[in-house]
């Protein structure tokens, strides 16, 4: 397959790695977000916290479109993907945007059928089109890096919940992504396992990888986190540095919500 | 007398026409059952598909073919099919003998018979996919034919395998109905024999053997085929 | 695929008209159907040899009439829509007339009725009954000497248990014929002669060519039993066996056939490869007097 060639980004910060504008998504007559406007630029890290419902995770769906939008606009690296109104992106260009991003879902979602170096190095050869030798150099590197090595040709069913998000991490790195969103990626987990997956994500994000990232850690949010984006009711409904969204709540909604997962 | 002396080989037994009649069923089932699963696989596609029209014709088909006795199949294919060359030849004034060869009319008989019992195990397999697994194959951009080939199939396949070890069963007991035609397979030879030789009790006996043996080595086969693909789920270290 | 190999096999058993006269090059070929199942009617030996009654049967009658026959090896089951397809000209497989086909194709003149035989043991009375032995009494049209004998036959079975098979046509026949007499009724032939043989009843009622059959069987095992009394044919027995053709069409040829088992009835030809093949003569001797 071809990898489709979105233009270069503009030259200088100015330009966010992906944005939305007045992003809206209805389920049938239930609107879910109802006009998210967002931008996150290189390098940042942004966790998006908010009650189960508030629309979080289905915004981060939206961005690579797992969840066809209802309206709105995506920019990804100032390429515009217009919905609704404008003229719907094609398979294609939706492919092309997904193919620069990196995701980690909940469920972790490997590929059952192939060993944990089959999951990292299938998509990177089939999709990317990078020669099978430096797939699996890399794959290995990747599996150093999340400390599963000793797994290589293990399946995804013989190894635990925090291994297999580990694997899932190394999968979405594999690809060089220019952006990594992460779906609760701790959710699922048994609390005893939390701690290894946060650790992989801390190490990522010190690298200066950008990152969206869909938790319910407040810890990791204020520790990790260049920006906290707080949803409520399908809108953003507070959001600036962890310091000031997670110390000093403007609004009361947010204030009643750290209360809640404290 | 010994009564076995009827299965030598040679001009004096029948050992020689039943390994022809039991080759003969064994082509017949493996033409119609690899036809059948090939044509099973956009059948049940179209019955998955997003297309009204689609959906309903694959749905029609699949009801009708698993819903008659298979042996109406046959009549219809090897003697309907013949009526309708039949109309055409009149209607060219050609009066002489045209007929379906019972061999294809056979064969062709147990490709729709399976299909339509392959479809089914089919569709129900790619029902059985996890859904997130896909979905992670859509979020790494996976273009449609990726995904069905990576993913889908062989994902599926495992699904399928111990119900299409089934249908294999079943399109090996359907070649014996293709016996109606004449087609000499293993129980037209059987029931030639039994008639001939008034040994019915010998040859069905023989018969059953034969089919026995050719259930038993399938069946390793496929448990073969299914420890294969399923040693991702049994959570096997390494190869 | 050597599919056809049982075919070619087949075909090498392929009756020619007349192998001593010289073939006329035009001559007519005539495709008649067969099960090659039904021993000794028709049957196939190991070498793939088309054998039995109806095979010679089909020698003799097509060379009275002067055309080539040719066999089609067909699945009983799927026998008359074969026909209808025209994937031969006639049946030939010891098709029984019955009512119920003759609204589906048309019959020839029957070349063959199996006679039904009473059967009881050696050792008893009736093993004894001597009236009517080795005539065969034709029960549509019986002279007052047949009756005579079937009168006396049925004085013989007066305080007697008759078997007899449900699904045959001798349940009917039996019940016309000897009015009165005590019957037990038998879903299978094999349950019948079993109750026979262990003397639960005294006589049964079954085909010539079967009632040789278990004779010699019971001989082997030291045990005698024999058919007594006059062969019956005829009358609610049934027509007997014929050639089926397409409905409505093939008169001509289905004249032709008629034609030649009447001289063959006449001449005694089928008598005497019916005696050959199935030890009892299944003739038809109205089929002569035509």
């Amino acid at each position: 397959m071809n990898k489709t060639e979105l233009p270069a980004s503009q030259p200088g910060l100015a330009v966010p790695t992906i944005e939305s504008r007045d992003l809206r998504k209805s389920f049938g007559a239930v609107e879910v977000l109802k006009g998210v406007s967002f931008k996150a630029y290189e390098h940042q890290v942004i966790s998006i916290i908010g009650a189960s419902g508030s629309g979080k995770s289905t915004f981060l769906r939206c961005l690579n479109f797992l969840e066809a939008p209802s309206s709105g606009e995506i920019d990804f690296k100032g390429r515009s993907l217009e919905i609704g109104g404008g003229r719907a992106p094609t398979r294609i260009e939706i492919e092309g945007l997904r193919r620069r991003t990196g995701m980690v879902f909940q469920q972790f979602n490997l590929w059952s059928h192939w060993t944990v170096l089959e999951n990292i190095i299938k998509v990177p050869i089939h999709v990317h089109g990078v020669p099978r030798q430096q797939a699996v150099q890399r794959a290995m590197d990747l599996l150093a890096k999340v400390g599963l090595r000793e797994k290589v040709n293990a399946y995804p069913a013989s190894l635990s919940g925090g291994q297999q998000q580990r694997v899932a991490i190394a999968r979405a790195l594999a690809v060089e992504p220019e952006l990594l969103l992460f779906d609760e990626p701790t959710s699922a987990l048994d609390p005893e396992l939390v701690g290894e997956v946060l650790a992989v994500i801390r190490a990522l994000a010190k690298e200066g990888r950008t990152m969206l990232v869909v938790t319910h850690e407040m810890s990791f949010a204020r520790e990790v986190s260049d920006k906290v984006v707080f949803f409520h009711d399908g809108r953003i409904e507070e959001e600036g540095p962890p310091a000031e969204v997670l110390r000093q709540p403007r609004s009361p909604r947010l204030g009643a919500f750290l209360k809640s997962v404290r | 007398m010994n009564p076995l002396h009827l299965l030598a080989f040679g001009p004096t037994g029948w050992g020689d026409e039943l390994a022809y009649g039991a080759a003969m069923t064994l082509v017949i089932a493996a033409l119609g059952f690899a036809g059948g699963l090939v044509l099973g696989l956009p059948i049940a596609a179209a019955r998955l598909s997003s297309n009204v029209v689609l959906r309903a014709i694959s749905g029609v088909y699949v009801t009708v073919v698993r819903g008659v006795p298979e042996l109406l199949v046959i009549y219809l294919l090897f003697f309907g099919g013949g009526q309708f060359y039949r109309y055409v030849a009149d209607a060219l004034g050609y009066s002489g003998a045209v007929a379906a060869d019972a061999f294809s009319a056979g064969v062709l008989a147990v490709i729709l018979i399976c299909a339509a019992y392959s479809a089914e195990v089919f569709r129900g397999a790619f029902q059985a996919i996890p859904k997130g697994q896909i979905e992670a194959a859509n979020a790494f951009g996976m273009t449609r034919s990726t995904l069905f080939c990576r993913i889908k199939l062989p994902q599926m396949l495992r699904y399928a395998l111990p119900s299409i070890a089934n249908v294999w069963q079943l399109v090996l007991k359907d070649t014996a109905l293709v016996s109606v035609t004449g087609l000499v397979e293993l129980m037209r030879t059987i029931d030639v024999a039994a008639g001939s030789t008034r040994s019915p009790f010998l040859f069905y006996m023989t018969a059953i053997l034969i089919f026995l043996a050719f259930t038993a080595v399938s069946n390793k086969a496929f448990e073969g085929a299914e420890r294969h693909f399923s040693r991702s789920v049994i959570g096997g270290y390494g190869k | 695929m050597n599919m056809k190999r049982r075919m070619l096999l087949v075909s090498a058993a392929m009756l020619v008209a007349g192998a001593s006269t010289v073939l006329a090059a035009d001559q007519r070929v005539v495709k008649l159907a067969t099960d090659g199942t039904y021993a000794p009617f028709n049957y196939t030996d190991p070498s793939g040899k088309l054998v039995g009654f109806e095979p010679d049967l089909v020698d003799d009658i097509c060379k009275r009439m002067n055309v080539k026959c040719e066999w089609v090896i067909q699945n009983f089951d799927g026998m008359i829509p074969a026909l209808n397809e025209k994937r031969f000209d006639a049946i030939l497989a010891s098709l029984s007339i019955t009512d119920e086909r003759a609204k589906a194709v048309d019959f020839s003149i029957p070349y063959y009725a199996g006679p039904t035989r009473l059967i009881a043991s050696g050792d008893g009375k009736l093993g004894q009954f001597k009236s009517g032995e080795g005539s065969t009494i034709l029960l549509g049209s019986m002279s007052d000497k047949d009756k005579a004998v079937i009168g006396d036959v049925a004085a013989a079975l007066k305080d007697a248990t008759v078997g007899v098979e449900r699904a045959s046509t001798h349940a009917k026949f039996f019940e016309e014929t000897f009015p009165g007499v005590k019957v037990k009724i038998y879903d299978k032939g094999e349950n019948m002669m079993l109750d026979l043989v262990a003397g639960r009843i005294d006589a049964a009622v079954d085909g010539a060519g079967s009632t040789l059959n278990f004779i010699s069987e019971q001989e082997k095992a030291g045990k005698k039993f024999v058919a007594f009394g006059p062969a019956l044919k005829g009358g609610a027995l049934g027509k007997g066996v014929a050639l089926a053709f397409r409905k409505g069409e093939e008169t001509e040829l289905r004249e032709e056939f008629n034609k030649a088992i009447r001289e063959a009835t006449a001449d005694g030809s089928i008598s005497k490869m019916s005696v050959k093949w199935i030890g009892v003569d299944g003739s038809i001797p109205e089929n002569a007097a035509k």
